[in-house]
């Protein structure tokens, strides 16, 4: 669980600082948060707030404790965190990649234990058999795969994923989803997620909070609260159409923006 | 624009049920493969991964025996190699047995040993210096140079050659040298201090060394413009890069430094080769990035500054160095670091024997030799590198 407090922070560019959040107060429960929002809203930002990689003013919490007292090496032990950044290059093979995930335990000579948690976390995902290809033989999608490995590698209580489907093919979005859920299902993980697709997030998260631009608090609820035709219209500037189907998940059609 | 919007209606009605159609189909699937897999992967798998990564270890490790292998032989080498020619089993008599008599004992012992170490760990000191340099800037064009650390020590040194001045209480024998590290060391505490500031980033921290290779090398053109052909000279040879004035206290200065900062390197190995990664990726990983930062901008620096200081200008080896070792065995820098020094030794010690060989009876410059083969090597391996990316 983790509680937002008061939080407020400016990003400061050429002498002129740009509020990106004022006073925001939000609780993220155990289950799938996802966070949605408008380009600029300040989705990214909320979670290296969260991780604690920004300087802002008030309190995020993990349970009881501020998570600004804690040393890096006890955040690292409890929260996981993949930051959304440009695909890179690295002469590493993948499995010594999804190993990093694991640096505070790794040390001088590499477990075997070590190797079974990366192997499970690449099985995890479909990509046990690129263990051995260099990183930057991958394609887009497949270099996604490899950080969200790495990411999941330590079985954290907290996990922070932003935009972790980009770059994926529809197959692997829902192995993601599904494997996302499942350890949702065996222990009470936090994670807070980042998402652009409406329509995914509504069908997979427990909590949605919506974030408008300047990243004030739109909303926070259960998808079929939150999702509304009023919302879209509030948040993006798009007229859309909800509508139910027959599982009773909200359906978000888009239908045509302000400005035309 | 009713009936456009009905047909974007129906339109992604159709869409949406097939999303959630093959979602559910996809789900059963998925779900059916992955028990597959998770059992199978854990009965033979975890063997074959293990298997699998002590493999890959292996072949470094051999690849870092055969580098040291090849030190020991071109050491010896170069030993051997001289104004007068000294056979292979006197050497081994000198240097591992301490026996032998006469001069020729005493010039193994006292002169070409040293010299032979000295190529060693100036190679391998500039070797790990740009490895770092290369790691922590994620630049592959960085090297020790290139942050300006060498054009400040050459600017030192000329202040001592051609003024004659510099630090105070410095006996003359010394001047030069102390002047090179001292000015070396002033770049590495300016990077340092530079990259301490808050929000400095990499390509920051590379443009600020570019600024200041600029600014050193403007300085000791001015000093050359009124210098006199004697100390011009003295100058010009400084910087050629030369192991000839060699002895031992040069050597073991030398060595204790790359001894000590190899052995902080290594203990951050793990953190050092996350920091290969996005600051931000790294960071989510445990890595204080600045930290380990300014840690290996202090240490490479000190590292090229010591060398230099004592050898002068002996360009490319930091450059070259890594961009071998990162192609043998990658970035893992338990494996990395260890081996830019040793081929950054080889490279070195290779340079000098053909220092000594390519006109008969004369010794040339080694930074003139490391430049000269090193540069076609370098363009070499750029396509090289071309054609893998392409």
């Amino acid at each position: 669980m983790i509680r937002i407090e008061n939080l407020s922070f400016a990003y400061k560019r050429a002498g002129k600082s740009h509020q990106v959040f004022e006073h925001l107060d939000i609780a993220f429960k155990p289950g799938i948060n996802v966070i949605l929002g408008p380009n600029g809203a300040g989705k990214s930002t909320l979670l290296k707030a969260i991780f604690g990689i920004l300087d802002y003013k008030g309190n995020v919490f993990l349970q009881e404790t501020p998570l600004a007292t804690m040393a890096l090496e006890e955040k690292i032990s409890q929260i996981a965190y993949l930051p959304q950044m440009d695909i890179e290059q690295s002469s590493l093979t993948v499995l010594e990649m999804v190993l990093l995930g694991r640096l505070p335990e790794l040390q001088r000579k590499v477990r075997s234990e070590d190797i079974a948690y990366a192997m499970k976390s690449m099985a995890q995902l479909n990509i046990s058999e690129l263990a051995s290809r260099p990183f930057t033989a991958l394609s887009g999608g497949q270099k996604k795969l490899v950080f969200i490995a790495q990411t999941l590698v330590r079985d954290s209580d907290i996990v922070l994923l932003d935009e972790p489907i980009n770059a994926l093919d529809l197959k692997r979005q829902l192995e993601l989803c599904q494997l996302l859920r499942s350890k949702v299902q065996e222990k009470p993980i936090t994670m807070i997620i980042v998402l652009h697709d409406i329509n995914l997030a509504v069908r997979f998260a427990d909590h949605l909070v919506v974030l408008r631009e300047n990243g004030t608090l739109y909303a926070v609820g259960s998808p079929k609260e939150v999702m509304t035709e009023r919302m879209i219209e509030d948040v993006y500037g798009v007229i859309a159409r909800v509508s139910c189907d027959e599982d009773g998940v909200p359906v978000v059609s888009p239908l045509s923006s302000f400005a035309q | 624009m009713k009936r456009m919007r009905e047909e974007t209606f129906a339109e992604a009605d159709v869409a949406i049920a097939a999303i959630s159609q093959e979602a559910s189909g996809e789900q059963a699937r998925a779900e059916a493969l992955r028990g597959d897999q998770l059992a199978a992967s854990e009965l033979d798998s975890e063997e074959a991964y293990t298997q699998f990564y002590e493999k890959m270890l292996k072949r470094r490790r051999i690849i870092i025996v055969f580098f040291s292998v090849a030190i020991i032989a071109f050491a010896l080498l170069n030993m051997a190699i001289g104004s007068t020619q000294i056979a292979l089993i006197d050497i081994i008599k000198a240097v591992f047995l301490g026996t032998g008599e006469g001069n020729q004992a005493m010039i193994i012992r006292s002169i070409r040993l040293p010299m032979a170490l000295m190529a060693i760990v100036v190679g391998a000191a500039l070797g790990v210096s740009g490895c770092e340099i290369q790691t922590i800037l994620r630049n592959p064009i960085a090297s020790p140079f290139t942050l300006g650390i060498s054009s400040a020590a050459s600017f030192g040194a000329a202040l001592g050659l051609i003024l004659n001045t510099g630090i105070p209480f410095v006996s003359e024998t010394l001047l030069v040298t102390a002047n090179a590290f001292v000015f070396s060391f002033v770049v590495a505490m300016a990077i340092y201090l530079f990259s301490r500031q808050r929000q400095v980033g990499k390509t920051a921290i590379i443009l600020f060394g570019v600024a200041l290779n600029f600014l050193f090398s403007a300085l000791t053109m001015a000093l050359q413009y009124i210098a006199d052909e004697d100390a011009l000279q003295s100058l010009v040879f400084w910087n050629f890069g030369s192991l000839l004035k060699t002895t031992w206290i040069k050597f073991g200065i030398v060595a204790i430094v790359l001894l000590c900062c190899t052995l902080l390197l290594y203990r951050n190995a793990w953190r050092l080769t996350a920091m290969t990664l996005d600051d931000s990726k790294a960071m989510s990983i445990g890595v204080n990035v600045s930290k380990m930062r300014r840690m290996a901008i202090l240490t490479a620096s000190l590292l090229a500054g010591i060398a230099v200081c004592f050898v002068g200008t002996i360009g490319f080896v930091g450059l070259i160095a890594p961009h071998i070792a990162r192609q043998l065995v990658g970035e893992d820098q338990r494996y990395f670091m260890p081996l830019s020094a040793l081929i950054g030794a080889f490279v070195l010690s290779f340079a000098f024997v053909l220092s000594k060989l390519i006109m008969p009876g004369v010794i040339l410059p080694i930074g003139l030799v490391t430049s000269i083969i090193g540069i076609p090597f370098f363009i070499v391996i750029i396509f090289h590198r071309m054609k893998v990316m392409l």
